[in-house]
């Protein structure tokens, strides 16, 4: 199957540039200290975070910044079958030293030293992109809890199929020969990169088309994450009576 | 513009055999619209009495033959039935894919799945036949309200011709179509209708194996326990075949299939699967067998490696002429192909009293286990058998040459030009040009050419140095890529010429007047002007788009003339003579040079006589004589040559990885055994270790063989030749860009372009690159 047809339409009907539905939800779990539901076509993640608080195991503890601890882990009905997964297993282990590389560059840590901030991610429904929703999910959780960042940070895929380059990969087309995946995640404001993986070969021309695909599906994403917070804002404050809106 | 709407629900049987529920997203969208208003809009004129036909699954899988025809045209596929092709049966997706991506046809997939304004969901309970029905209606009632298409439902489905019909939608059937609007292709329908009727015949031969499974056979091709090849039938035996393989495979240059049965099926030209047989099964071509051997000998060194054919890639696929066996009766028989290399295909036709005497195209639909001959249909016939005109349209069709005319919608592009109103150049297109009027530009071909494709042009220049140009027709400027023509041109490939006419790839009015570059009037061209020094050697080269207006169209023999100083021609020329003369003279030195330099380098020139006919008023052959050949030929192509070389060189610069380049591989050492052996008869070896020693070791035969021996060592010499290919740069080492022949390290085809496509494409490259206009 063509992942993009001569009609310039993908598998789904969507076109090289566009992105999936997105929806998002916030503050659903009241344990936690920030939470947030993050959906992008049939990828459903949910983030928890708990922090900052105090260390539990002392010998991790910094002296002058806070550790983050990150948790990536799939349900097993996410998939099309029931897996078992166990919580060491390499790729959700691999995830989770990703997530927290991006947060520990975006997190001001050195406002809470000798503490740690706990990100738990959990993937309800897993269709491609998992990992750039799992960041988006958690940098939303993490605004929900109050944390200071430098910037939001904000993930996105893309491939590229005949030199076309497309963005946000469901699980046909990232598992697809016929494209590489490649998921990456910025800073909005700065454009700086803090995460960058790629899978399969491209040819150096094209990684540039590709990277930029990417870099525009952040931003897109990065408009909706901020209308959602503004909202979300906005719905706090008045239910509290601070301010009449 | 894009909502989501649907998950779709499907359940898909994974290779285990076990049932997986899959769930995707689908989106639709309101900007699909476009695509159809696009159709819309090219109203062109001989397509807008047409209707649209929207076919519906069946029709696609039963008519597709009807509908690939080239008359056909307007044909709107629904993204409903080419989705599920796409998976089910990827051949007829492919022929769909290939009908709508010829400009010529007019016809397009439109997704009416993903477009808002005819999306339906699946009910609840409902069968996706059903509901792919409601979707059909949809697109139908669409089309009908909200654009201006004439469109017709093509459907043999009853619920569907009903419920359209109430809804006030136009059905018709296949044959009614064809029968209002494409009323001579009804032969072709009849074919395509008998040939669903027809029952298998079985001829009860056992012993054609089961071809493998097609997963078999790639993952075999993969891992190298596989062969995959183009099968070649022997022409001298036509039980005998062989598989190319690549140079460096180290079982030879072929596998030998010895024998039908081996063969499996397969036909001359079809890319096949082959598995090489154990050792002890090699035996060795019907060529080399001794007629004095009665003893079978347990050591024969002519067993070369044999393989047998265990299923078949891709069907070559074309119409082959062909002509009914004698004494043929009943209504399927068998009829024997033109070519050789292909077995008498059995058909089925009512018309046999009619066909006894002519020739026919018949095309193959499929081979059967049990059968001895292949099953095809009649596609249509030539003409009686020995007939002129007949026999050339036979050897047209065999060799795939199209000889349509084009089209009205193809010359729509075209300027016009006639006797009253001839076309000029334009003065805005002359202002970005580099104006070179003012030279003095002659072209030199055979007497009465009319199509003129290059010109040549000298000017003396201090410190005896030349300015050298040559200048080519631009036929990029009226033929527009992608256009019509463009299209038909690109199928097309070359002109052919035949003794008694011209097939054109371009049409008469771009090949004869406007592109070809007549004196006396101003042309676009595409020019190479070089400055040379007095021993031909490169000092500068400018590339570009100019006007030129030649001065004279001389023929072979007039340039001659001029060079020997005949005095007609001082005559004729009068005032010019003395300029004109003085330019084909320093022409004359610089070809002397710079071939004589291309020799030294190893260059070849083998070419045997050329022969002309002469035909009576009746287009029959009286006569034939030697073309006589002037030095003045070998002076243009040397100069087309070096015009190539430089084009080569400068476009492989800017595209390294896609340029297009000539190359002329080395020939193989064992094919020179023949010329070897004649030149050992007077105890001459010849070198064939490079082109530079051949042409050597043949120039040293002079002495001992007589004048038309010679030719013959020429000729054995050509006959080692291997062809020489087009390329693209990337695929190939830069030492491999080496054209052998001619002795060049790059070379392409960019003189010709109104005979050849390769010109034309190389004058897109040229324009491409950034010239100086100065």
């Amino acid at each position: 199957m063509d992942l993009l047809s001569p009609e310039g339409l993908r598998i789904d009907g969507r076109r090289p540039t566009e992105l999936r539905n997105i929806q998002t939800n916030m503050g659903l779990l009241q344990s936690a200290d920030g939470s947030a539901y993050y959906e992008q076509g049939n990828t459903k993640v949910l983030a928890a975070v708990y922090g900052p608080r105090e260390g539990a195991m002392r010998s991790k503890m910094h002296h002058d910044k806070a550790i983050i601890n990150c948790e990536y882990s799939m349900a097993t009905f996410s998939t099309g079958e029931r897996k078992v997964r166990s919580k060491g297993d390499r790729r959700s282990v691999e995830i989770s030293l990703i997530i927290r590389q991006v947060f520990e560059s975006t997190v001001l840590v050195n406002l809470f030293p000798r503490s740690q901030i706990d990100i738990y991610v959990q993937i309800l429904q897993a269709d491609g992109g998992t990992r750039c929703a799992a960041i988006n999910a958690a940098s939303l959780a993490l605004i929900d809890a109050g944390i200071p960042m430098k910037d939001f940070a904000v993930a996105c895929a893309a491939g590229c199929v005949d030199g076309t380059p497309i963005v946000d990969l469901n699980y046909r087309e990232d598992s697809s020969y016929q494209s590489p995946d490649m998921p990456i995640a910025i800073l909005p404001k700065s454009n700086k990169i803090t995460m960058l993986q790629m899978d399969q070969k491209l040819h150096l021309d094209t990684f540039e088309k590709v990277l930029q695909c990417a870099v525009d599906g952040c931003h897109q994403i990065y408009d909706i994450m901020v209308t959602k917070v503004k909202e979300r804002t906005e719905e706090l404050v008045t239910s509290r009576g601070v301010l009449q809106v | 513009r894009m909502k989501r709407v649907d998950d779709r629900i499907l359940f898909i049987k994974t290779k285990r055999g076990k049932i997986r529920r899959i769930v995707r997203e689908h989106y639709t969208r309101r900007d699909l619209s476009e695509d159809i208003f696009l159709l819309q809009d090219k109203e062109l004129v001989e397509v807008s009495g047409y209707p649209y036909i929207i076919p519906d699954s069946a029709t696609i899988t039963k008519y597709l033959e009807v509908l690939e025809n080239p008359l056909v045209k307007n044909i709107i596929f629904p993204q409903t039935f080419t989705r599920a092709l796409q998976i089910h049966n990827l051949s007829i997706y492919k022929k769909i894919r290939a009908i709508t991506d010829d400009d010529r046809k007019h016809s397009i997939v439109f997704n009416n799945e993903n477009f808002t304004n005819t999306f339906t969901k699946k009910r609840e309970g409902e069968y996706y036949q059903d509901r792919n029905d409601r979707a059909i209606l949809m697109l139908i009632k669409w089309l009908r309200d909200s654009t201006h298409l004439n469109s017709v439902l093509v459907s043999e489905n009853e619920t569907l011709r009903s419920q359209s019909k109430m809804m006030g939608v136009n059905v018709l059937s296949m044959r009614d179509i064809i029968q209002e609007y494409y009323p001579s292709l009804i032969d072709l329908l009849d074919s395509v209708e008998s040939l669903l009727e027809s029952p298998d015949i079985d001829d009860a031969f056992s012993e054609y194996a089961d071809y493998y499974d097609e997963t078999v056979i790639e993952s075999g091709i993969k891992s190298g326990l596989y062969i995959r090849g183009t099968i070649d039938v022997d022409e001298y035996n036509s039980d005998e075949a062989y598989i190319s393989l690549g140079e460096t495979n180290k079982l030879g240059k072929s596998i030998f299939i010895p024998g039908k049965v081996l063969r499996n099926r397969a036909i001359h030209g079809d890319i096949v699967a082959v598995e090489v047989l154990p050792k002890n099964h090699w035996v060795s071509p019907s060529r080399f067998l001794n007629n004095k051997d009665t003893e079978v000998s347990t050591y024969n060194n002519h067993d070369v490696p044999c393989g047998r054919i265990i299923g078949i890639i891709s069907r070559s696929n074309r119409d082959y002429v062909c002509t009914l066996k004698e004494n043929s009766t009943g209504s399927y028989i068998l009829v024997d192909p033109w070519d050789r290399k292909i077995p008498s295909i059995r058909i089925n036709t009512r018309q046999q009293e009619n066909l006894i005497d002519k020739r026919i195209l018949v095309k193959i639909d499929n081979w059967p286990i049990s059968s001895n001959f292949p099953n095809g249909h009649y596609v249509g016939h030539i003409g009686v058998i020995g007939e002129k005109e007949t026999e050339i349209k036979v050897l047209l069709a065999e060799n795939e040459i199209s000889i349509d005319n084009f089209t009205p919608s193809m010359l729509a592009d075209l300027p016009d030009n006639d006797v009253n109103n001839p076309w000029k150049c334009n003065d805005s297109e002359i202002e970005s040009r580099r104006d070179i009027r003012n030279w003095r530009v002659f072209s030199i071909d055979p007497p009465g050419c009319q199509d003129i494709d290059d010109a040549l042009s000298i000017q003396e220049l201090p410190g005896n140095r030349y300015r050298v140009g040559v200048h080519i027709a631009d036929v990029t400027h009226f033929v527009k890529e992608n256009s019509l023509l463009d299209v038909e041109a690109r199928s097309r490939g070359t002109s052919v010429y035949l003794v008694d006419r011209r097939i054109d790839m371009l049409p008469t009015v771009l090949s004869e007047r406007i592109c070809s570059l007549r004196s006396g009037t101003d042309r676009y061209a595409l020019s190479v002007i070089w400055e040379l020094d007095e021993n031909g050697k490169i000092m500068d080269t400018w590339f570009g788009r100019t006007v030129i207006r030649s001065s004279y169209e001389l023929s072979y023999y007039q340039a001659h003339a001029i060079l020997n100083d005949n005095p007609e021609q001082k005559e004729f020329f009068g005032d010019d003579y003395a300029p004109l003369k003085a330019d084909l003279h320093n022409l004359f030195n610089l070809y002397t040079k710079i071939r004589k330099k291309r020799l030294s380098a190893g260059g070849l020139e083998f070419d045997g006589p050329e022969i002309k006919f002469e035909l009576n008023e009746d287009g029959d052959p009286i006569n034939f004589k030697v073309k006589k050949e002037l030095e003045v030929m070998k002076l243009i192509a040397e100069f087309m040559i070096f015009a190539n070389v430089s084009v080569a060189k400068k476009i492989y610069q800017h595209f390294p990885d896609s340029a297009i380049l000539r190359r002329h591989p080395y020939p193989r050492e064992d094919r020179f055994d023949d010329l070897k052996d004649a030149a050992y008869t007077k105890n001459i070896d010849i070198d064939v270790s490079s082109n530079l020693t051949l042409s050597k070791s043949i120039r040293m035969c002079k002495r001992n063989f007589a004048p038309n021996e010679r030719k013959m060592l020429s000729q054995l010499a050509t006959r080692a030749m291997q062809e020489a290919k087009y390329i693209s740069s990337g695929m190939f080492e830069t030492h491999e860009y080496y054209h052998y022949g001619l002795a060049v390290p790059y070379y392409t085809h960019f003189t010709s372009p109104i005979r050849r496509y390769a010109g034309k494409i190389y004058e897109s490259f040229v324009i491409n690159i950034r010239c100086d206009r100065s």
